[in-house]
């Protein structure tokens, strides 16, 4: 169940963020999209890279300190250890060419001592020489001693006195053998080694105490402090006391903390420390035969005024960058979007009842595109004006049906007739012309149908045949063989008059009596189909003729009715579809068939409206096609 | 379209103002360190090497310049303001001060108080109870007890009918007075008495001529460092002899003596914490203007011979380098 | 009547209101650096520099002196006198620590453009020569070696019972300072050169560095007499620090005054004019301090001034040589009142 709701709910905010994605976009033109997606990209890529360097120059000035930290370690241990090697071989010089060599009475003794010390004496704080029992025999320079020191429990002493075979070194003190008048105290870092001594013939052993000054290695260091910027190094044992710190009286009262002991552990080389809650770095060098280390603290985020500057410096040219890649984008955006744009003005301009010219330019898929707007919308005119055409021709047919249902000619020929017959007193006759004429004109306007039943349409026939009959005096016959089946169905007003009309003027009409002229009007049904045939045994015509019949409206001549078989076959067609129609079949001399053929539709006000409807779209396809 | 153009010609703004931000500070050069001047009486004596020491580490830490004054004997506060005037001109951002003996240097400074920061070490303005500006320095008047508590620890006869004679530094200053207060209220009690109290003024006559003619005593407090040198040297030279010499000592040069057992004891103040931490607060006031400094109490040591050259004691020695 | 006699009186009272309200605007500050704080002689000349200094003051003209040192070390001596000018003064009077390396000293003064006049360690010619506001006080080692030499060649001659051993040589004993030291070299040198042209015949017993301490001299003289014993019929020393430490040896040996040696020395402080008066110490050269104080003093002051053009006496307008001055038992007695 949980899943579930869990899978919904990521369904839910993946649908949410595409929805507000889709949602931006919809609101934003296409130029600003365009600005928005390179800028995105603009500022994402120079962050990025401004980033980039700038970690690269950070982690390179780190290298660079930490390498220069090593380097000085390397070349600053020497120097110790070259002092301190200097130191050593002061005592042995002291030890092998002064102590063992002379007898500790000798004038030479005190004199090669003096020397010695004088030669040396910007190294060495104070040497001495004391005998088993910690009693004073030589000293440089001469001082009056400290009293109640006890030589012999001093550090120096005693290990010297422990390990024989070494000079001990000690760690840095304050010297406190020796008054001193300047009211100072001496830091020294004292040499001790035990020496065999001559005092006649006595053999002894001896203590040598050499005082180097503390100095001598406390200026190196600070030296090399002082060029260090925030590295800084430090002197400690290997158990991490710390003998030269730069800040070591800040450690001794607690305000600063280093962690000697840790970096004392390591073994020459450069690890990663966490100091004081930073990480940095650390470079350690094993001073030689004392056992110090000399250490160098890289802190980590060295701000040096040269970072700052290069940070500073980044952002600025990252900005800059910046600025300049958003105008290009712009102009890249603008030249772009601009056809797209003007396209669309032009679509716009259009819609809002413009003219029809689209801007096209840009790049060929847009230029393509403007193309086919502009070819669209010529057709559209085009179309439009066709239908217009098209409206105007219904229109015009329309009433030329209209006309042709009150066919003037014939109408006036018939009034005349009625006169005729009124002035002869002919009345029966002329009732009966009259009312022939009225169902005539009745079911011609049929309050305005198009489709009406085919007994109506008959109907129509027959009036128009009975008047016909009258003016033509009986020339000819008609005969209607209708089947009832056929009564009922619907029918397009007005298509069998045409053919009658037709079949009188091109068929009977011309016929003398005794030439047995004879129009036969059939309605047959078949299965679907409905046939009304009017055939006429007249003149007929030639194929050709029947060919222009129904296609060439020009070539037919009228012959007052107007309206034709194209008309009639046209009509039929719309309204029922093209398989049906007249179909027109002749013979010279011999007779003319016309067969109207139409759908077996029966008649009802449903059937009637909706086939109507029907019509008026055809019509306006058909059109269209057109 | 509008709307895209004016937000475009913003953000280009914008960024041309970032952009001229960072460059002008490519170019500034770092900010210029601010300058904290500190005035002590007779600046070249060795007396102030720890102080210097610790100002100049603090100073070193907070990427402050350190201005020290040059300066002989500062006898009046109007010899301090002249001092402090002088620097003003000099372009200092904070002082760092050792007031001047006398009743006017609290007013003297309070119209400093409104100018510059500043911060009274090793002794507080001389008035009544204390002068309210903030202060780094040891507790006086606990220093006199300290001494008294010394008297009374290494006597064999809880100073019964013992004399002490006193000498003391300027007159009128706030070191002074509540030492000798001290002294006296830890004394209470006890049955010895304060023969005399003599108020040291360096380079007038010589310390021990001017003993010598006082009354003879027991013991010798000394609460003046300089006085503390030069009879600790009139000592080793064998020009004085007499009770056994107790006192504050700020200088490498009385440890000394009191290596040589020409003094007894010997109370050492901290001067390297004072200047270490006076630097610091004006540090930390600079910083933030708004920051309210606080007065500090510095350490005092009490060393006796035996404590010579414990580790320890090395390491405060250090500080003197 | 009335209104004269208040108009008098007001016309007298107010310049001395005036004369109150007066404030002290020229400020003279001078900073002085040593070699070091240990050095007595050095010691006794800056007081008497802050003395004459004082002397000079005015109402106009307020003169502050401050005094710093440095413990032997020329960078810290740098180091110093970079903060003196930091700190703000007007002229620089430094006793140099290494008399080769000034340069960072003219450097600084330079820059900031401060008078400087050296005392007591003389730096060389070309240096002094960077700049036309540097000047020089102090005085020649070499005569005071010759003057040294003058005394002692007219004590010889006069008492020739000096010889003790009758050989017309006297042994004698040198106190050097220190080993390639300027002035230890030229002391040592242009006396006994002197005593030589003076006609006395010399026989070097033995010399020892004792470092101008007495206290070292002391024990090196211990060990000469320890070897010599009453040989010795004339110490020379560099200076009278280390003349003293002789006298301390022969005192603790207990040797009767007739078989001590004669014993000069240089610099006439305090303790060897007294040691002239009782007869321990036959002569020393005065190291005129109260002299070169003096002309430090005046020169700061003229310079402070502008009057440096003016400035009379010194030679090739930077140096001005102060002269010593021979001290026996016969004239001592003015230079102990001093």
């Amino acid at each position: 169940m949980g899943q579930k709701e869990n899978g919904k709910k990521k369904y839910n905010q993946k649908n949410i963020i595409q929805k507000t994605i889709q949602n931006i976009s919809v609101r934003l033109d296409i130029q600003s999209m365009f600005m928005l997606v390179l800028s995105a990209m603009t500022i994402a890529t120079t962050i990025v890279m401004g980033l980039l360097i700038y970690n690269r120059f950070k982690m390179s000035v780190k290298e660079t300190a930490i390498s220069n930290a090593e380097s000085r370690i390397e070349s600053t241990t020497d120097q110790v250890n070259g002092e301190l090697r200097n130191m050593r071989q002061i005592c042995n010089a002291i030890n092998y060419n002064i102590v063992q060599e002379y007898d500790i009475s000798d004038q030479e003794f005190s004199r090669q001592f003096s020397l010695l010390y004088e030669v040396n004496n910007d190294k060495i704080q104070s040497m001495a020489l004391y005998d088993s029992n910690g009693k004073i025999i030589a000293a440089e320079p001469v001082a009056a001693q400290k009293k109640n020191r006890k030589v012999t429990e001093q550090d120096w002493y005693k290990s010297a006195t422990d390990e024989i075979e070494n000079i001990h070194i000690s760690t840095p003190h304050i010297q406190d053998l020796f008054e001193n008048e300047t009211y100072q105290y001496n830091w020294v870092v004292s040499l001790s080694s035990l020496v065999d001594m001559n005092q006649g013939d006595t053999p002894d052993n001896g203590v040598l105490l050499v005082d180097m000054k503390y100095s001598m290695i406390e200026e190196l260091l600070d030296n090399l402090n002082e060029a260090a910027g925030e590295t800084y190094y430090y002197l400690c044992t290997d158990d991490g006391e710390i003998l030269y710190h730069p800040r070591k009286a800040e450690i001794d009262r607690g305000l600063f903390v280093e962690e000697s002991s840790k970096a004392a552990g390591y073994e020459n080389g450069t690890y990663e420390l966490s100091l004081n809650g930073k990480k940095g770095n650390v470079v350690v060098n094993n001073l030689s035969y004392t056992g110090w280390k000399l250490v160098g603290v890289v802190p980590e985020g060295v701000q040096t005024a040269s970072i700052n500057k290069f940070r500073y410096y980044i952002i600025a040219t990252t900005i800059i960058l910046l600025m300049m890649l958003l105008i290009v984008n712009k102009m890249i955006a603008r030249k772009i979007s601009k056809p797209i744009l003007k396209l669309d003005e032009s679509v716009k301009s259009y819609e809002t009842g413009g003219k029809a010219e689209i801007y096209i330019g840009g790049s060929s898929e847009i230029r393509h595109l403007a193309n086919s707007v502009q070819n669209s919308y010529k057709q559209i005119e085009q179309l439009m004006e066709e239908i217009i055409r098209q409206q105007n021709k219904r229109r015009k047919s329309e009433l030329d049906a209209l006309q042709s249902q009150i066919n003037p000619h014939f109408l006036y020929n018939t009034l005349e007739s009625i006169t005729w017959m009124v002035e002869a007193n002919k009345n029966e006759e002329a009732v009966f012309m009259i009312s022939e004429l009225a169902k005539l004109l009745r079911i011609s306007l049929s309050k305005g149908k198009t489709v009406i039943r085919i007994s109506d349409e008959l109907q129509h026939s027959k009036s128009y045949m009975n008047i016909q009959l009258i003016r033509y005096k009986d020339r000819f016959k008609v005969e209607f063989l209708i089947d009832e089946k056929v009564e009922n169905c619907c029918i397009v007003k007005l298509v069998v008059q045409p053919v009658l009309e037709n079949a009188i003027y091109y068929g009977v009409g011309n016929m003398d009596e005794d030439e047995g002229g004879k129009i036969t009007v059939r309605g047959e049904r078949k299965d679907d189909d409905i046939f009304l045939s009017i055939e006429d045994n007249g003149m007929g015509m030639s194929q050709e003729v029947v060919d222009n019949l129904l296609t060439n409206s020009e070539k037919v001549p009228k012959h007052g009715s107007g309206v034709g078989l194209i008309n009639v076959h046209t009509r039929i067609q719309l309204m029922f579809g093209e398989e049906y129609g007249l179909k027109i079949y002749s013979e010279p001399d011999e007779g003319t068939k016309v067969v109207i053929h139409i759908p077996a539709i029966p008649y009802s006000e449903e059937k009637r409206e909706e086939l109507e409807n029907k019509n008026r779209k055809r019509e306006r396809v058909e059109d269209e096609k057109k | 379209m509008k709307k895209n153009k004016l937000t475009f010609i913003l953000t280009e703004l914008v960024l041309v103002v970032l952009a001229a931000f960072f460059i002008s500070r490519i170019f500034a050069d770092n900010e210029p360190q601010k300058r904290v001047a500190v005035i002590v009486e007779d600046s070249g004596d060795k007396r102030w090497d720890a102080l210097l020491n610790g100002l100049k580490q603090s100073a070193k830490n907070n990427n402050l310049h350190l201005i020290i004054c040059n300066t002989d004997l500062i006898e009046n506060a109007e010899d301090e303001k002249e001092l402090i005037n002088e620097q003003l001109q000099n372009n200092a951002d904070a002082f760092i001060i050792c007031p001047a003996p006398g009743r006017k240097t609290k007013d003297m400074l309070g119209q400093l108080q409104g100018e510059k920061p500043f911060v009274l070490i090793l002794d507080d303005a001389y008035t009544k109870g204390t002068s309210g500006y903030v202060t780094v320095k040891p507790d006086n008047y606990k220093m006199g007890q300290m001494i008294a508590e010394q008297l009374i620890q290494d006597d064999t006869e809880q100073l019964r009918n013992k004399k002490v004679g006193v000498v003391l530094g300027k007159a009128e200053t706030e070191e002074a007075a509540n030492r000798i207060a001290g002294l006296k209220d830890g004394l209470e009690g006890y049955d010895c008495e304060i023969a005399w109290e003599y108020n040291y003024a360096r380079g007038s006559q010589n310390i021990s001529d001017i003993i010598a003619s006082k009354e003879q005593v027991d013991y010798l407090v000394v609460l003046d460092n300089w006085a503390l040198e030069e009879l600790g040297e009139a000592a080793e030279e064998n020009k004085y002899y007499g009770a056994q010499i107790y006192g504050v000592g700020n200088s490498e040069k009385a440890i000394v003596l009191l290596d040589n057992q020409n003094i007894k004891c010997l109370l050492v103040p901290d001067d390297y914490e004072t200047g270490y931490m006076s630097m610091n607060e004006i540090a930390k006031k600079l910083r933030h203007s708004f920051y309210k400094m606080n007065s500090c109490e510095t350490e005092v040591r009490i060393i006796n011979k035996e404590d010579l050259y414990s580790k320890d004691l090395e390491r405060f020695l250090y500080s003197y380098e | 009547m009335a209104v004269t006699v208040i108009l008098i009186i007001l016309i007298l009272v107010l310049p001395g209101c005036n004369q109150k309200t007066k404030r002290i605007e020229n400020t003279l500050r001078v900073s002085v650096v040593t070699y070091t704080h240990d050095d007595p002689f050095i010691n006794a000349m800056v007081d008497e520099l802050k003395e004459e200094l004082k002397t000079w003051e005015t109402e106009d003209r307020k003169i502050i002196t401050s005094v710093r040192s440095a413990d032997n070390d020329q960078k810290a001596q740098n180091e110093i006198v970079e903060e003196m000018i930091d700190a703000g003064c007007d002229i620089l009077c430094v006793n140099l620590v290494d008399r080769t390396d000034p340069t960072t000293v003219i450097r600084l003064a330079r820059q900031n453009d401060i008078p400087v006049i050296f005392f007591n360690r003389e730096p060389v010619p070309e240096d002094l020569a960077q700049w036309n506001q540097l000047y020089y006080v102090g005085c020649e080692a070499k005569q005071s070696g010759e003057m040294q030499g003058e005394i002692a060649a007219d004590y010889i001659k006069n008492h020739p019972e000096i010889d003790r051993n009758q050989d017309g040589r006297i042994q004698y004993v040198l106190l050097e300072g220190e080993a390639g030291h300027q002035d230890a070299i030229s002391r040592t040198d242009s006396s006994v050169k002197t005593l030589i042209e003076q006609g006395i015949n010399l026989e070097k017993l033995s010399y020892q560095f004792a470092d101008w301490n007495r206290g070292q001299a002391e024990n090196r003289m211990n060990q000469i007499i320890n070897q010599y014993g009453a040989e010795v019929e004339m110490i020379l020393s560099n200076n009278d620090e280390m003349a003293l430490g002789a006298i301390e040896a022969y005192k603790n040996a207990g040797y009767s005054q007739q078989e001590w040696p004669i014993i000069f020395g240089i610099d006439g402080l305090d303790d060897a004019l007294e040691a002239i008066q009782n007869g321990t110490m036959q002569g020393t050269v005065y190291n005129d301090k109260e002299d070169q104080a003096g002309e430090i003093a005046r020169l700061a002051v003229d310079i402070y001034d502008g009057k440096n053009q003016e400035i009379q006496n010194l030679q090739e307008e930077k140096y001005y040589v102060s002269q010593y001055r021979k001290v026996d038992t016969s004239n001592v007695e003015d230079f102990l009142k001093q």
